[in-house]
């Protein structure tokens, strides 16, 4: 019969009976239980029950949970400060693998924490504008005639003024004309100073632009009024840095009405003086020149208007308040439709602010560009590197267990709980932590100024800010949990009663298990580092060491400077021709392999008519033979060629629209590409290129080379003549091997030559290879960052293994006496004490060697010409990592089996 | 200590403490307030109060008969402790000698 009376929820009851303190249970349980059966009667069943869940929950509250119960009368009593200095005895104890232990932990923590500045450093950028969500950029895409698709950021001229006037739902439109430039400063009664431009490596800094700019961009103002610094022609707003570094003392308000001479001849006057931006930002700008300038001076014929995608233009927005991108955009069509003198088809569209500094599509020249993937993959390794460490950490607590299981067993017996066992194990985990973390953070600074070369600048540890301490907290807690949990929960779990019995291996050999396979989780990771490091590395050998079609060894590049007489530049080449030690010498527009190369289209009216895109090189007759480009038909340039191929309208380096060409020489892609099924039949023909659509003959057929870097496809390419027309002056030395003395006299010959007929400009002289090195900075970075993970991973790796073959080698010791005594030599004891661990590495490299095959075909599909992947590189990265195990472990094994089997056994 | 100062429902609950004599545990005690004060109230708050009462030592409980609509768990029996009763007493004189204070209140006066 009471089988059939419902009860109330089970579970409800156990919950009530887990929380409830033990006095008021009873009390409390019945109350609950009268209350069930008093709604039963009146309410019915399920109403009962759900009352009866209410009210257990609501009855969990502070005066009725119980106190947790860590203490007891016998341990109770252990204070924070003893558990402090029992674990601080019991780490000194074990120095080696307390050692091992912080080492470790420490190059995991200070990995985490370089990476994670270095990312939240990229990801700090333009963060703290205001409204920077209503912040874009416009960028196009567009159809080229002949069908190819293109994207950027580059804008015409006009398009800001034009779209100000003409569009609605934008709070402020701005258009940015970026340039690099020296700057005279005229000072009072001394000769002017030069302020040299900063050169093509640099971010630009110098910028025109309008008062809308100031509207999207805020800055602090030390003198002048936003509203209107702008406003006039000729006018300039300098941030403090910039003032300080062209005027050298004084005030803001000194600077103010100052005179700044930019391309040698435009004098501007200070309008304004604002505060740089102290935060991360792209838009480094330090002088910002009024837009009407452009029109009101020279610079105007640099202006293509509507007919040019203007590489140095680019055109930012704020959108009104309300209206979005979306909504914006939809103005784009009809108003691009209006203007369109470019003749392609073309979409405008906003780009967010926040997108701008990761997304490498759009180029521009004064803003940096961050690599997400790569700080994802960086986020990834620190994270590897840290998981590495806290396996040493279990593995070698776990190992090391068997020493304390009599420890446990005697504080259980003494009637400490498992909670205060498992307590004290993470006080020591903590205590180790916290020193790896307090060691990371004094070292963090000077590692990322080690590693200056591939970290932007700007990197820092500030130990004031509160982001890095909630993130070391973090990474303390989570360490603490990920090393020591599991360690202290099966060190607690030992039964005392086989402990103390004496036989506490047994219930620890099942742990080795768990052991072993950390150990070669460590060693997959470790390996996979360097299969990719080994790959990566022959990658970039294989890149600047394939042929590429052209010599690029003992070859020094100058750059001219573009707005002087071209005479100077044939003088210039012929007093560099009659140095001692100079084997050849060329004025051309490029070297064969460059990062960008002019590109115009080029056409051929056959049986059809053919247009296609193609790179281009303007060259003399010295190019061809310097390079050693071959040629596979036709003849090179003479100087016929360029003789005959006319008059430049103007001095200095005329674009391709005013210079009817004469002869060309195309590469075996292009004549392909022209219809011709083989290249030598392009000899002769006439085709046409560029702007002017002028005819002339193909001279020439050279043979395919790499006119970018691997990462693509060649391309159809031409050379065509052109004397003394481009900015590069090719040097070739008569050897490569040239004594660095030598070398060093023969520059500062070139230089003196270079400054008799330039006297104002740099000299910036390159040798051809470096310059081809730094096509592929990136994979350099790459395979650097894939060393160091390597490194680390290894390192780590092998202390985790040195730690437990020390252990092991001490627990077998008395083992290893026996086998002495009765025979055993030394290579029989060290192979003993190595053979599971390198069975162990082993395995790793069975796991390792598919997944990094994997990762790395992944990696090298952004390449179009790659090495190859041999097996013998997976055997290899094996042997290594079986040797360098080995190493490890055979140092303590051979410890272990010379020692001297008397000691082992005597203390039986 | 908190004090022995009284709060409106400690009082309410006190009293009812008192009237119920020899049998007030925590659901007559529940529902003898919900039938005079002339408002739900639930078991959770008095069984706060209780424990409250308890600390300040104005009342003291023991564990008595058990029943079978409570599941086999005894009830806990509150009675009054002396400082209970005076705290009580005291509460009283309070309200007494501020009600003397007042010359003729009426309802209807107000």
């Amino acid at each position: 019969m009471d089988q059939k009376i419902p009860q109330p929820p089970k579970w409800a009851i156990r919950f009530l009976m887990w929380y409830c303190r033990p006095e008021l249970l009873e009390d409390l349980q019945g109350d609950l239980n009268e209350y069930f059966h008093r709604n039963l009667r009146e309410k019915g069943v399920s109403a009962a029950r759900r009352t009866f869940i209410i009210d257990v929950m609501k009855f969990f509250r502070p005066y009725v949970i119980r106190k947790p119960s860590f203490s007891n009368p016998l341990n109770g009593k252990v204070t924070m400060k003893k558990q402090v200095l029992f674990s601080l005895r019991r780490l000194s104890r074990h120095k080696l693998t307390t050692g091992i232990n912080i080492l470790g932990l420490t190059l995991g923590i200070l990995s985490c924490l370089v990476i994670y500045l270095y990312v939240s450093f990229e990801f700090s950028y333009d963060k703290f504008h205001t409204d920077a969500d209503r912040i874009y950029r416009i960028t196009v895409s567009a159809t080229r005639k002949n069908g190819s698709q293109g994207i950027g950021a580059s804008m015409p001229s006009p398009l800001a003024a034009d779209l100000r006037r003409e569009s609605s739902g934008f709070s402020a439109v701005t258009g940015l004309y970026t340039d690099d430039t020296r700057v005279l400063v005229p000072m009072t009664g001394k000769p002017a100073r030069v302020i040299p431009a900063i050169g093509d490596d640099e971010r630009q800094h110098i910028t025109f632009t309008d008062s809308d700019y100031l509207k999207i961009f805020h800055y602090q103002w030390l003198a002048g009024n936003p509203a209107t610094a702008l406003q006039r022609p000729f006018s300039v707003v300098l941030t403090e840095s910039e003032a300080q570094r062209y005027f050298q003392d004084g005030r803001p308000e000194d600077w103010m009405g100052r005179s700044v001479v930019y391309y040698d001849s435009l004098p501007v006057s200070v309008t304004g003086i604002v505060k740089d931006w102290q935060q991360n930002s792209d838009f480094g700008f330090k002088d910002l020149i009024s837009y009407n300038t452009i029109e009101h001076s020279f610079l105007r014929n640099d202006m293509e208007g509507w007919n040019l995608w203007q590489s140095n233009v680019n055109v930012y927005v704020k959108l009104s308040p309300g209206t979005t991108a979306a909504q914006a955009e939809k103005q784009f069509p009809a108003f691009f439709q209006r203007h369109n003198r470019i003749g392609e088809k073309a979409a405008l569209s906003l780009q967010p602010l926040a997108d701008i500094h990761f997304n490498g599509d759009y180029a521009d020249l004064y803003g940096r560009r961050a690599h997400k993937p790569t700080l994802y993959a960086l986020a990834g390794i620190a994270l590897f590197i840290l998981v590495i460490a806290a396996i040493n950490f279990i593995n070698l607590s776990t190992a090391q267990s068997i020493l304390r299981a009599r420890e446990v067993g005697v504080r259980k017996v003494l009637g400490s709980s498992r909670g205060s066992l498992i307590r004290q194990f993470l006080n020591e985990t903590g205590i180790i932590v916290m020193a790896a973390m307090a060691l990371a953070l004094v070292l963090a600074n000077p590692v990322i100024g080690a590693l200056h070369g591939f970290t932007p600048e700007g990197i820092r540890l500030h130990i004031g800010d509160l982001h890095t301490w909630i993130f070391a907290g973090l990474t303390i807690l989570v360490t603490c949990l990920l090393a020591g949990w599991y360690p202290a929960r099966a060190i607690s779990s030992f039964l005392p009663v086989i402990t103390l019995r004496g036989q506490g291996t047994q219930q620890l050999n099942s742990k080795s298990y768990l052991r072993k396979s950390l150990i070669v989780f460590q060693f997959t990771v470790s390996l996979i580092f360097i299969i990719g490091t080994m790959m990566v590395g022959r990658q970039i050998h294989y890149m600047l060491n394939t042929d590429l079609g052209f010599k690029k060894d003992a070859i020094v590049t100058i750059d001219l400077p573009r707005d002087q007489p071209k005479n100077r530049k044939i003088v210039l080449a012929t007093e560099v021709r009659r140095m001692v030690g100079v084997q050849e010498v060329s004025v051309n527009s490029g070297s064969p392999e460059a990062g960008s190369h002019g590109g115009t289209a080029i056409e051929y009216n056959g049986k059809t008519h053919t247009k296609i895109d193609a790179g281009f090189v303007q060259i003399d007759p010295d190019y061809i033979p310097l390079y050693e480009l071959t040629l596979v038909a036709g003849r090179n340039f003479t100087i016929a060629d360029t003789a005959r191929r006319g008059s430049d309208p103007a001095p200095g380096d005329a674009g391709p629209a005013q210079t009817p060409y004469r002869a060309f020489i195309l590469n075996e892609t292009a004549a392909r590409a022209l219809g011709f099924s083989h290249p030598a039949d392009a000899v002769g023909q006439q085709v046409s290129s560029g702007f002017g659509g002028i005819l002339g003959p193909v001279v020439g057929v050279a043979r395919d080379f790499h006119s970018q870097n691997l990462h693509q496809k060649i391309q159809p390419f031409f050379f065509t003549t052109q004397q003394a027309a481009g900015g590069t002056l090719s040097v070739k030395l008569s050897s490569a091997a040239l004594p660095a003395g030598q070398v060093k006299t023969l520059m500062s010959e070139l230089e003196t030559n270079f400054k008799k007929l330039y006297p104002e400009s740099t000299f910036q002289c390159r040798f051809f290879d470096e310059s081809l090195k730094r096509l592929y900075r990136r994979e350099q970075q790459t395979s650097e960052i894939m060393d160091i993970a390597m490194c680390i991973a290894i390192f780590i790796s092998c202390m985790g293994l040195f730690g437990l073959a020390a252990f092991t080698a001490n627990q077998r010791t008395r083992e290893i006496g026996i086998r002495k005594v009765l025979g055993a030599n030394v290579p029989q004891l060290v192979s003993l004490l190595s053979r599971q661990f390198v069975a162990l590495v082993v395995l790793s490299t069975l796991i390792a060697a598919p997944v990094a095959g994997w990762a790395m075909h992944e990696w090298l599909q952004d390449f179009a010409y790659q090495t190859s992947m041999p097996w013998w590189i997976y055997v290899l990265a094996g042997a290594a990592a079986v040797a360098i195990a080995l190493l490890t472990v055979s140092f303590q094994a051979i410890r272990a089996a010379t020692a001297n089997p008397v000691r082992s056994l005597r203390s039986e | 200590m908190k004090g022995t100062h009284l709060g409106e429902f400690e009082e309410l609950v006190l009293l009812t403490i008192a009237s119920l004599v020899n049998s007030a545990y925590s659901v007559a005690i529940c529902d003898e307030l919900s039938k005079h004060a002339d408002r739900s109230v639930k078991l959770g708050v008095v069984h706060a109060v209780l424990n409250r009462l308890e600390e300040k030592a104005l009342v003291k409980s023991e564990l008595g008969g058990a029943s079978a609509t409570r599941g086999g768990k005894r009830k806990r029996f509150y009675t009054l402790t002396t400082a209970g009763k005076a705290s009580l007493l005291r509460a009283k004189e309070i309200r007494d000698t501020l009600w003397q204070k007042i010359p003729n209140l009426t309802l209807n006066r107000i």
